[in-house]
């Protein structure tokens, strides 16, 4: 039974472009939510939601290890720890100060402007010949053009070892770092700079 | 699924002469799956809570529900009586009013056991259910997706999960509740880590990150000894901590600070009542079953039984089943994950509530260096396995 | 709608590095700023595991892994000098954080 519609010819459609522009839709509504909302818990929220909205982006684009990290690092590290600075610091109770008019039109100004330059170059811009992938050396073992997570894992040890170390590196310096910026002043005697300990010296004998 | 799907539309529809495009199978498969995943969630949350129960009293002494459903069954055993407890309990909470405190954040108060509740369905999808071999020139795993980075996503997914505990704690304007939401999220993100390392024993065994390869892998067999496949005899130590980092990452008891009830008035739960409630309370136990699948399937096996593979159809006089394996597979899986859930209640009804600063040095100074222990140990054996058994994969 | 090409995806992440400076540019709250700041690094990310799909090269996915967690290093010290700011001066407005010493 011949039917009025070729059912065929919807194999055709670019399944891929729909799912990417309703995940960019939606993770651009909530960037705009992120850096417009009043109350800085749901920027929160919405920042989360266009965090998740770019890992399905990474899905799509077949690379499921950085999808997963996205998750795993920004949803579960980043946006908690942003989270937790939120209720430390967060006023609910204090009135919202009125910013003045211009920063925001500024703002506005700016970024447009930045978005501008950003569109015309790659409006202009030829993305349609792919160089070939250059394989020296070693790393002809990997095929440099799937993005699976055994190449990933080869490539970072191959040419770029240093740099992983490095991070490592880098990793161990903010914990460090962090955990001493923003920890409390130790106000207790036994730890009192020695002046403290002199000068309460002195005042004992006058108690008397 | 997607391609037992794809067969199985195609064995259907072969003999009418109607082929279907590619996109209206994608569709149907897509469209079967999720309805698959919600009646599996569902179904299996509401037996779960019942089994809760029950165990709960057997092991107290007690007999557990036994008032709800028929006479003839359901009220004169002692092992099946109830069991319409806990649907009597699901429409008693949708029938409840939804009550919204007035002084909450409406937004996050809404958003957050939603949030849990997606958490708690999106990780069933990687889970190995079963494997054919029916028509398939290998064996094809049938879980709702094999992922090729399934491992990363189970441990990736309850960050939505850390996420929606932290703002129900924060929307609830109680001060109790956002204490229970700190200490989960400080609970769960520092069991996280040695949870990742434990698992990484077994993605070093079997070199993918995919289930369906981990439990394909756990069929050839350890140093040629078939019997001894299963990782949970080289990764012993990565198979112990990962239990325990899985029953904090639940947040069950003993590790249920965040909701204690004595101490908090139930944590981040103080506020959610009805069918808000419910969904915590659902997902919550939804993630004690994933939680005992993914052990099953990473460190006993899953669905394969040691030394036998059953065939892909089986005959029995003129009755042909086809697909038999798969329906294997899932009796074996299930099996295995049930006794697993068993050993998480007996161990919820037996142990005393953790202390949080226990909780942290048990975490950070215990479990981590024995995790990594266990990565190196992994290691060694799989490098002993590649050079002289020929690898596992 | 056409198949899915690299200048739609690039076009999007410099919408989202926009939107992402537009909030550092205007938000008075710190973390809100560095909440635009996370934003901007999103879509940096997202333009480099766009050129790793479309040439295809691994090192785009390479160097977005490692931007990743340099990003989540600098917010780890940002929140820190955050939270330290806050307990100097009781505030972390942007606009009245104009003195050096608290």
């Amino acid at each position: 039974m011949p039917l009025p519609v070729d059912i065929y010819a919807w194999d055709n459609f670019p399944f891929a472009s729909a799912v990417f522009w309703c995940f960019a839709i939606v993770m651009l509504a909530c960037a705009f939510y992120v850096v417009t909302a009043k109350r800085i818990f749901h920027a929160g929220i919405a920042m989360i939601g266009c965090f998740v909205c770019v890992a399905g982006i990474y899905a799509l684009l077949g690379a499921h290890f950085m999808a997963g990290l996205q998750l795993l690092v920004y949803v579960g590290a980043i946006a908690t720890l942003l989270l937790f600075a939120v209720m430390l610091t967060d006023k609910m109770m204090e009135p919202q100060r009125k910013t003045t008019f211009f920063q925001p039109v500024l703002g506005l100004i700016a970024s447009f402007s930045m978005l501008l330059v950003l569109w015309l170059t790659l409006s202009s811009s030829n993305f349609a010949a792919p160089q070939p992938a250059v394989l020296e050396g070693e790393a002809s073992a990997i095929n440099l053009a799937s993005l699976d997570t055994a190449n990933i894992g080869l490539r970072l040890l191959s040419p770029y070892t240093v740099p992983f170390e490095l991070i490592s590196v880098i990793i161990l310096a903010t914990l460090i770092g962090a955990a001493a910026i923003a920890r409390k002043e130790d106000r207790s005697p036994a730890t009192a700079p020695p002046q403290a300990a002199a000068a309460a010296v002195p005042s004992k004998p006058q108690e008397q | 699924m997607e391609p037992i799907c794809n067969r199985l539309l195609t064995d259907i529809l072969s003999p009418w002469g109607i082929t279907l495009p590619t996109w209206a199978i994608v569709s149907i498969a897509l469209l079967v799956a999720l309805i698959a995943i919600y009646a599996a969630v569902s179904v299996n949350a509401l037996f779960l809570i019942w089994l809760e129960r029950k165990i709960s009293g057997r092991i107290q002494r007690r007999q557990g529900p036994m008032l709800c459903g028929p006479k003839c069954m359901a009220q004169k055993s002692m092992w099946l009586g109830g069991w319409i407890a806990t649907v009597c309990d699901a429409v008693k909470l949708i029938f409840k009013e939804d009550i919204i405190p007035s002084k909450v954040d409406k937004f996050g108060f809404i958003l957050a056991p939603i949030v849990v509740m997606l958490a708690a369905i999106a990780v069933y999808v990687p889970i190995p259910w079963s494997a054919t071999a029916y028509h398939q020139t290998e064996r094809v795993t049938f879980a709702f997706a094999d992922l090729n980075v399934g491992l990363l996503y189970i441990v990736a997914v309850p960050s939505l999960t850390v996420f929606s505990i932290l703002t129900a704690g924060w929307s609830s304007n109680n001060k109790y509740s956002l204490l229970g939401g700190f200490r989960s999220v400080v609970q769960m993100l520092s069991y996280e880590i040695p949870m990742m390392f434990a698992l990484m024993g077994p993605i070093i065994l079997a070199g993918s990150l995919s289930l369906g390869d981990i439990v394909k892998a756990q069929i050839q067999g350890l140093f040629g000894i078939p019997f001894l496949g299963w990782f949970i005899v080289p990764s012993f130590i990565g198979a112990i901590v990962y239990f325990i980092c899985s029953i904090a990452e639940s947040n069950r008891p003993p590790f249920d600070m965040p909701e204690s009830e004595q101490e908090l008035g139930t944590g981040f739960n103080t506020e959610y009542s009805g069918m808000r409630f419910a969904m915590f309370y659902l997902a919550e136990f939804s993630n004690a079953f994933v939680v005992s699948s993914i052990f099953t399937a990473v460190f006993l096996g899953g669905w394969s039984i040691p030394g036998f593979i059953p065939p892909a159809e089986l005959h029995l006089g003129s009755l042909v089943i086809p697909y038999f394996d798969l329906l294997v597979g899932i009796v074996v899986f299930s099996v295995k994950a049930y006794a697993v859930l068993l050993i998480l209640m007996w161990i919820r009804w037996t142990f005393v509530r953790v202390r949080p600063d226990h909780l942290m040095n048990f975490g950070w100074k215990f479990l981590l260096p024995l995790s990594i222990a266990n990565v190196i140990i992994c290691t060694v054996i799989a490098a002993v396995q590649q050079i002289y058994f020929g690898g596992l994969s | 709608m056409e198949q899915l090409q690299l200048q739609h995806i690039l076009l999007v992440a410099a919408c989202l590095f926009c939107l992402g400076l537009y909030g550092v540019l205007t938000r008075r709250n710190s973390i809100a700023m560095l909440m635009g700041l996370e934003l901007m690094f999103n879509a940096v990310n997202l333009n480099l595991v766009a050129f790793a799909h479309f040439l295809p090269h691994l090192d785009g996915v390479i160097l977005a892994m490692f931007g990743l967690a340099i990003a989540a290093a600098e917010s780890a010290v940002g929140i820190a000098i955050i939270l330290s700011v806050y307990r100097n001066f009781k505030h972390i407005d942007t606009e009245n954080i104009n003195q050096l010493k608290g």
